[in-house]
């Protein structure tokens, strides 16, 4: 099979992934307790308020008749309204508000633990069995598993308050004066962050505790899996060729480790895309930033179906794509793997 | 060395009776140890036909009391030995957990009498297993700490310094007795709560080992309804393991169900599991659980358990593709074996050969994946409780502490989020070195295996 | 902490949970929050003098204030505290709650009449009055705007002018509203005449609310006759237009939002040149925000966990039971002060009569210890609630609200009655082996119904009642209670209007049939002894509905009647009322609210001068 058959066929097998995904999503949004009528309309509501409001949602339809406006509205998407977090506001229109936030903090949340996971894995792996490889592996795997929400509790409170216990170390004074919560000053329009230092630096600031937290997971596997990539090259029988030619160190470390380290760390770079999405939610909540994650948990608590819904598709979507991009990666970093589907 | 009897067919029965003294030795000591706690067992399984029945338990609180008063003078009564509430309370969790241990290591004793004179075989590849798993140290602390924190869900009415009953859930059907103003006052349990609540001010808090103005002992402190915190996350342990053992229970028994049936069948059969599973995946785990929960909230089935059945249904219903995926590659692998065309060639039955020869192949792997996921859904579960979604409140859960104790943690009643905290981080970590341990001893070539489903799992999809 | 003021109020609130998680204005109720008493609201952090965040950077003579998760800039579709303190700002009504407090006073109305039948309203305007946009205020404006309110989809209160006020209207075939039949007319350009189907006590202070406030006619197209200016979403959100003393600048969903100053407002125009709202819904954040980096110059929320109430000192309480003092040091140094208003509100334990029997309702408020429940967990700041119409708009006021509760109410004044609760019990043939079962659903904005109800829970565990708690989204638990699918549940009801009969409505047996379509509560209270009193004595309220002393005094008694009623059922069990605190820093000036709620002050005369941190 050639890379491009392999790749139809992988775009053909995620429709029915799609399709089945957002039935899903549909029968438990629909089928269940969650009623926007009430929602909308508090408790004094007359009978043909609630009616009214029922015929304009459309949801005195037949269940059926129901779910193939909704299939047909998502695969020509078309997101349909809020009902109730925010009434009159498309879902778009929200989705564009909310989500540069979350593509922020995603962002940067991938980022640092690239650049903080991956050269502690490094250096560890240089240095194995050393005091500081202990120290750097232990301290990698619980920072692991620690729970986000609960991290995120803890650095959220402590450096809102840092003057008092990190002895006198003020974060919010810090470089630039900022607040621990709250969503990350984004400039409108978004480029102004490459023309403004100043504006750039403050959003980054204001988004790094929230980013560490949400990557922590991430930073613990790329330096685990930085180690292992050392160690192995350099147990390897080219490298004691390379070696007694004389190459120096350095060069070898980056020439050869970094490339093997790579093809491990596409799927934890992948991967990573699901734990942001999940972990968006607890963390938005905590730090209070008003992003996708936060929207999703107001759509749910609040029995916004048609957001819940469209938000829901909108990352069955992402997780589809991401899979298939990172397919494809493999592809072309990996020649071994094949194209049989197969694992 | 094998016993006498080399007979290959030999049931395990014939040959203990061949040579019973290490066996019968074995077996007098195991006998011991479960008197010690066969009251416990006893109340348990009566309780399960009616009103449980009552016999004196060495570990039980009854011996070993640690509520009592302490007079002015300075003199405890009605604590064990007259021991302070604190150092009572302590006595009795050292000689639990020396229990655990020695019932722990009695069981090895066990396995290591059964390999020595009973087993047929010299030597089976689990041997290696075995051996490579003594030699994991990392894996070995894992075993321990996943150990500790199963005797303290299993346990957890003994461990505390107070039970459920008495703090939690009927506090005002019982009392305590504290001397105020040099007279013995009583009041109720639930009265003394109120005042002995963690608020975050200096003087309404009780943190960890500390005393409340009643004379009762809190190891970790108190929540800010004022109950024990140490009772509290005992109980949660056990809500948490709860629900961890039954999802993966069933999502581990769907996930080698279909892992078998794909690899033996393969086509067909594979592309409609390999859809099913794929979009179970590409839902988000996390949130789809959050939308379950919230949305079966309602329904008869939340009932059961507080909410925690429900839960680990919802949890195993999204969780198995992944346990699958993780087993479909070693399924598959074992299925292009050429024992398993033998055993087809002869006409043994389907069920029979997945059963026998190719399920056993598959479940080292299995453990491991389970092993990880097992911390990937007790913070999950801490996550949404965190959230006010899944166990209903006033059932422990660790992650409603952390939630409970939000608000609190630059005040002085710090200990409310933080130690359910360390606990996740301990567990979780436990539970992961345990999996590295065991995929080391299954599989020692695989260092690293599939990161990225391990990193999901057990990380409870970002909770 | 007693309210001492009688008159009639009215009020807006704020309660939360609704929609959004936000504070209702009116109605029914859930606070939201961090436990405390603070209900509600607002925002936490946004920016600005350190620094920050997105939000814009204002003058140092804009007013900071915090304000949580708003929704509609519309003022009929509004049913939140947090939208509603916006729209106080931008427009203006015919009257007005001055500084909050609950007797009306005119705004864009000069005068009015009032008929001698008290079914005829006629209004003279202001002339000169004119909306941001330039345009004078007119009489057809407030006719447009009050059909919008009655007949347009987007009203979220068309009862307040069709059912509260009554005004006199017809209705088509399946008993709606028929657009354009309503009896407001704008005889001239400055005059607006309202006829009532009956005589309505508290007809001025529901003009007061904002739902009742003026837009330009025909900006909106949304009701018959009229193609609209701009989409509905627009006016919403992006550009209102009012008549109110500041101008709509930015507002950016759970961000900010800003207001500056109108100059050419017709009444005391603003010294401050706008008002800048931060806006996010979590309580630690909101407590950084405007205590720990004092970056709010006037607020109301202060988390519960970092409350010391032995930091309050209350110096002056005047003649409307209002509190003044300081709160501090804050851990920033700083000394606060306090105000503190007992707003007009109730919050309380409804039972479904059909599903939890009377003993077990008893056996629940013997159990129940109102004022250890606001001591313990609110850390006081609330009121005890033995009845369920609120202090201060009890008849004869906090007073006789005490005196009346204290002398006779059944089960046990500020104390916890559990051994009567066991008796009660026992009488009922229930014993430790035949334990009653019922459970009890709180909405998951509130932390501290949670507390509220484990401790209940927890008392009436020796009880013989297994109580189970199980909380629910807001809105699930008002579908649930619609159905007549609730056994027990918390909620709270903020004023419509300042007088008992807005409460008791609640209890008016009929309408609690939850086989209803759209019951106010959900009690199903019937067919006893006590349902019949009170339902007598409801119709003898509406009987005498007139704004005269002597309705007044028939209607006084019969409120009495119905508190009483309710005690020997226990339909609901009253459990706290709501303190409304407010804390500003020095450099701020700013009036004290009243019983309305801080929400309904307009701050066009706040005044700030130098901040010093």
């Amino acid at each position: 099979m050639s890379r491009w058959r392999y790749f139809a066929k992988r775009v053909l097998l995620s429709i029915p992934v799609l399709v089945f995904g957002a039935s899903i999503t549909f029968l438990v949004i629909r089928a269940g307790p969650l009623d926007p009528v009430s929602a909308i309309l508090g408790p004094q509501g007359d009978p043909q308020a609630y009616e009214a409001i029922e015929r304009r949602l459309g949801l005195n339809q037949p269940l059926w008749q129901q779910y193939i406006d909704y299939m047909v509205r998502l695969f020509t998407f078309d997101l349909g309204q809020s009902w109730v977090v925010q009434p009159n506001t498309s879902v778009y229109e929200l989705v564009l508000s909310y989500a540069p936030r979350t593509i922020w903090l995603g962002f940067w949340s991938v980022l640092i633990a690239i650049f903080i996971g991956i050269p502690l894995g490094f250096y560890a792996g240089l240095n194995p069995n050393t005091f500081s490889d202990y120290v750097a592996s232990f301290g990698g795997i619980v920072w692991r598993a620690m729970p986000n929400f609960w991290l995120a509790v803890i650095l959220m409170s402590v450096l809102s308050q840092s003057e008092k216990i990190l002895f006198g170390f003020d974060w919010e004074a810090w470089l630039v004066p900022t607040i621990v919560t709250g969503p990350p000053p984004l400039p409108d329009p978004i480029w102004g962050l490459f023309t403004n230092p100043d504006q750039f630096l403050r959003a980054l600031k204001k988004i790094a505790p929230a980013a560490i937290v949400l990557g922590s997971a991430s930073m613990g596997n790329e330096m685990r899996i930085g180690r292992t990539a050392v160690l192995e090259t350099i147990n390897s029988n080219y490298i004691e060729t390379a070696k007694a030619k004389g190459v120096p160190p350095r060069s070898l470390v980056w020439k050869h480790i970094f490339r093997n380290a790579l093809i491990p760390l596409v799927p934890i770079i992948t991967g990573e895309a699901f734990l942001l999405i999940g972990g968006s939610v607890l963390v938005e909540t905590v730090f209070d930033i008003s992003g996708i994650g936060f929207l999703f948990f107001q759509g749910i608590t609040n029995g916004d179906m048609p957001l819940v819904g469209s938000l829901m598709f909108i990352f069955i979507l992402l997780v589809v794509v991401i899979n298939i991009v990172q397919d494809l990666l493999y592809t072309i970093i990996d020649p071994r793997v094949g194209y049989d589907g197969g694992n | 060395m094998s016993g006498v009897n080399d007979d290959a067919d030999a049931s395990l029965v014939e040959r203990i009776r061949e040579t019973p003294q290490p066996a019968m030795r074995w077996l007098a000591g195991a006998l011991a140890l479960f008197v010690l706690e066969a009251g416990a067992v006893v109340n348990a399984v009566t309780g399960l036909f009616g009103s449980p029945v009552d016999i004196p338990t060495l570990l039980s609180r009854d011996v070993i009391p640690n509520n009592g008063y302490q007079t002015p003078a300075g003199v405890w009564e009605e604590t064990f030995l007259g021991l302070s509430a604190g150092q009572a309370w302590a006595f009795r969790v050292v000689l639990i957990y020396l229990y655990a241990f020695i019932v722990a290591w009695w069981v090895w004793r066990g396995y290591l009498v059964f390999r020595k004179h009973y087993r047929h075989a010299d030597w089976t590849p689990r041997d290696d297993m075995v051996d490579r798993l003594r030699g994991h140290r990392w894996g070995q602390f894992g075993a321990i700490i996943v150990f500790m924190f199963v005797v303290m869900a299993l346990f957890a009415p003994a461990l505390g310094p107070t039970t459920v009953e008495r703090t939690i859930s009927d506090p005002y059907s019982y009392h305590v007795e504290y001397y105020e103003d040099g007279e013995l006052q009583n009041t109720t349990v639930g009265q003394a709560n109120l005042g002995s609540r963690s608020q975050g001010n200096p003087d309404r808090n009780v943190g960890p080992m500390q005393y409340d103005d009643f004379g009762r002992f809190h190891p970790f402190g108190t929540i800010p309804s004022g109950k024990d915190m140490f009772t509290f996350m005992a109980a949660g342990a056990r809500v948490s393991l709860f629900i961890g053992l039954v999802s993966i229970g069933i999502s581990g028994f769907i996930a080698a169900a279909f892992a078998l049936l794909t690899a033996y069948y393969k086509g067909l059969v594979d592309l409609v599991v390999v859809i099913t599973g794929d979009s179970i995946m590409s839902l988000p785990r996390l949130l789809f659980v959050m939308l379950l929960s919230v949305v079966l909230g309602g329904s008869w089935i939340s009932s059961i358990y507080n909410g925690g059945f429900l839960l680990a249904l919802i949890f195993a219903g999204t969780g198995w593709p992944f346990l699958w995926r993780s087993v479909r590659g070693p399924a598959f692998q074992v299925a292009e074996q050429e024992w398993i065309d033998a055993a087809k060639s002869f006409g043994q039955k389907p069920r029979v050969t997945m059963q026998k020869h190719m399920a056993p192949y598959i479940l080292g792997y299995l453990l491991v994946y389970a092993s990880m996921s097992l911390g990937g859904i007790i913070v999950a579960v801490a996550g949404l409780s965190f959230l006010g979604l899944g166990i209903s409140p006033p059932t422990p859960e660790w992650g409603r502490a952390i939630d409970m104790g939000q608000a609190y943690v630059t005040t002085s009643s710090w200990h409310i989020s933080f130690i359910p905290g360390v606990m996740i981080v301990l567990v979780v970590t436990a539970f992961n070195a345990l999996g590295d341990g065991i995929r080391d001893a299954v599989d020692p070539q695989s260092e690293g295996g599939d990161t990225s489903t391990e990193a999901t799992a057990g990380t409870g999809g970002g909770a | 902490m007693t309210d001492t003021d009688n008159l009639s109020r009215r009020r807006f609130l704020q309660a939360t949970g609704g929609a959004a998680s936000a504070v209702a204005l009116a109605g029914c109720t859930g606070d939201s929050d961090d436990g405390g008493n603070e209900t509600t609201e607002s925002g936490a952090d946004t920016e600005e003098t350190t620094a920050e965040d997105e939000t814009t950077e204002v003058g140092d003579n804009y007013l900071r204030r915090m304000n949580s998760t708003m929704t509609t800039l519309d003022p009929i579709e509004a049913t939140d505290t947090a939208s509603g303190e916006v729209i106080q700002q931008l427009f203006d009504g015919l009257m007005n709650y001055p500084n909050a407090e609950v007797e009306p006073e005119t705004q864009i109305a000069s005068d009015y009449e009032v008929s001698d039948d008290f079914t005829t309203y006629t209004f003279t305007l202001k002339e000169g009055a004119t909306y941001h946009n330039g345009d004078e205020v007119t009489a057809q404006d407030f006719v447009y705007a009050w059909e919008r309110l009655a007949a347009s989809e987007n009203s979220s209160r068309a009862y307040f002018i069709l059912d509260s006020i009554g005004v006199v209207h017809e209705t088509d075939d399946e008993d709606a509203y028929q657009p354009e039949s309503m009896a407001v007319d704008a005889t001239d350009d400055y005059t607006i005449e309202m006829e009532l189907d009956g005589p309505f006590h508290a007809t001025l202070p529901m003009l007061a609310y904002t739902s009742f406030a003026a837009i330009p006619e025909g900006i909106l197209g949304d009701i018959d006759g009229y193609d609209g200016e701009m989409e509905h979403e627009e006016f919403a959100t992006e550009s209102p237009v009012g008549a109110g003393p500041f101008e709509f600048d930015t507002w950016e969903s759970d961000t900010e939002c800003i207001v500056t100053a109108y100059g050419d407002y017709h009444g005391d125009a603003a010294s401050i040149d706008g008002v800048h709202w931060n806006i996010s819904s979590d309580a630690n954040a909101k407590y950084t925000y405007a205590v720990v980096n004092q970056n709010a110059d006037l607020f109301s929320d202060f988390q519960t966990s970092q409350y010391d109430p032995d930091k309050v000192s209350v110096e002056n309480t005047d003649d409307l039971g209002r509190e003044t003092g300081t709160y501090g040091p804050t851990t920033s140094d700083a000394t606060l002060n306090y105000e503190a208003v007992s707003t007009i509100n109730a919050y309380y334990v409804g039972f479904n009569t059909d599903a939890v029997e009377k003993p077990a309702r008893q056996a629940a408020a013997y159990a129940m210890n109102q004022e250890e429940v606001v001591a313990q967990i609110f850390k006081d700041r609330g009121t005890p609630a033995y009845h369920f119409t609120p202090p201060n708009a009890y008849p004869g006021g906090a007073p006789e609200y005490d005196a009346h509760a204290e002398e006779s109410y059944p089960y046990g004044y500020n104390e916890s009655q559990l051994d009567q609760a066991r008796q009660v019990m026992e009488e009922a043939g229930y014993s430790d082996n035949e334990r009653y079962e019922f459970t009890m659903t709180v909405y998951e904005s509130s932390d501290t119904w949670e507390d509220v109800a484990v401790l209940l829970r927890d008392q009436l565990a020796s009880a013989y009642i297994d109580m189970e708690v199980d909380s629910a989204p807001f809105s699930t638990l008002l579908e649930r209670g619609r159905n007549g699918n609730l056994e027990a549940y918390s909620l709270g009801w903020v004023m419509d209007w300042p007088a008992p009969d807005n409460f008791l409505q609640l209890l008016n047996p009929p309408q609690t049939d939850t086989d209803l379509d759209a019951p106010i509560s959900y009690l199903n209270w019937m067919d006893t002894d006590a349902a019949d009193t009170a339902e007598e004595a409801w119709a003898t309220v509406q009987d005498n509905l007139a704004p005269t002393d002597e309705a007044e005094q028939a209607r006084n008694e019969a409120y009495v009647q119905m508190e009483e009623a309710n005690w020997e059922d226990v339909a609901l069990l009253p459990t706290y009322h709501l303190l409304e605190e407010r804390f500003s820093y020095d450099w701020v000036d700013v009036p004290q609210f009243g019983g309305g709620g801080y929400s309904r002050q307009m701050y066009n005369n706040v005044e700030l001068s130098e901040r010093d941190n």
